[in-house]
């Protein structure tokens, strides 16, 4: 099968391009499944020009978007996973450390647990219920509602934790909202979808 | 004939499975050889769409399953893909019970 040249190979990189997939993976892939198939059609005796029409037409505008949206997301997860482990190892370690000074009174140790309390509010839970949500976005349905209920049970305990340290009045009841949403909404439905994945 | 995009919801349970089967086979290929070895395996029944394909691989990728080794071709990069020594017992586990569960269905169906 006659291979395609450089100057050809640059052509459909160049379209390709043009569709700016996010993933150079991909992009990569592309390439050369449509080099793959522009030489296949070549060898069929179609002229460069029209493998290539047929092709484009096939690859990049008929199946495009399907492509990317069932391989972005695998990707995503990716390079979400370090960024959590990493998130996870400095939120956890900073708030500890906050902690621990709290408990031993040391000077301007309230502002170091607000901004534990900050950190674990807009940085660290964040990014574990959107790791959540992509793992088990194809997988359940009501992963999205169960996430979000997760995300606003975890951060009303977490208010409630900073309140409690910093002896706020009427910090109880938000505590009790808190636990009532982890333990008769969010946890129950992880529960029940581990169990029915065992069955 | 079937065109396997991730709307054919029969295909995309064993495509997994069909891509771990040819590799278990071939030691290594590449997505296009993939396409058109199924092609050729089914008489042409079976065109598995790039839409699907890749989202496949890079899944068995993130599980470990399969590995990739790239090799340039003139000026472009070729992704081989190769079965993981976890791969191997996956492989021969999810083949076992894609045939257990032909059989149920044969007995279904009967």
């Amino acid at each position: 099968m006659e291979k395609l040249s450089d100057l050809q190979i640059e052509t459909i990189r160049s379209l390709v391009a043009k569709h700016s997939m996010h993933s150079q993976e991909m992009q990569q892939e592309i390439i050369d499944y449509m080099c793959c198939e522009v030489e296949e059609l070549m060898s069929k005796h179609m002229s460069f020009e029209d493998a290539k029409n047929n092709t484009l037409q096939k690859v990049l505008l008929d199946g495009a978007v399907e492509l990317e949206k069932n391989s972005i997301d695998i990707l995503k997860r990716k390079g979400h996973q370090k960024k959590l482990i990493i998130a996870s190892f400095v939120t956890i370690g900073f708030t500890s450390f906050s902690v621990i000074l709290k408990l031993f009174h040391v000077p301007a140790s309230n502002i170091l647990i607000l901004a534990s309390a900050l950190l674990l509010l807009f940085y660290l839970l964040p990014m574990v219920f959107k790791h959540q949500y992509l793992i088990e976005k194809y997988e359940h349905s009501k992963a999205k509602q169960k996430n979000i209920w997760g995300y606003i049970g975890v951060s009303i305990m977490i208010i409630g934790i900073t309140c409690k340290l910093f002896h706020i009045p009427a910090t109880n009841i938000v505590l009790v909202i808190g636990f009532v949403l982890l333990n008769i909404v969010y946890l129950p439905a992880i529960f029940h979808k581990k169990n029915m994945v065992r069955e | 004939m079937y065109i396997c995009s991730m709307q054919s919801e029969l295909i995309k349970g064993t495509l997994s499975v069909l891509i771990l089967k040819l590799l278990k086979e071939h030691k290594k290929m590449y997505g296009y050889q993939i396409t058109q070895m199924l092609k050729e395996q089914s008489n042409g029944e079976l065109m598995v769409r790039e839409g699907s394909l890749y989202p496949a691989l890079f899944k068995l990728k993130d599980d470990e399953l399969v590995e990739t080794e790239e090799e340039m071709i003139g000026k472009r990069v070729r992704r081989y893909y190769r079965l993981t020594p976890k791969g191997e017992i996956e492989t021969q586990r999810r083949i076992t019970e894609i045939h257990s569960f032909i059989s149920l269905l044969q007995t279904l169906f009967k």
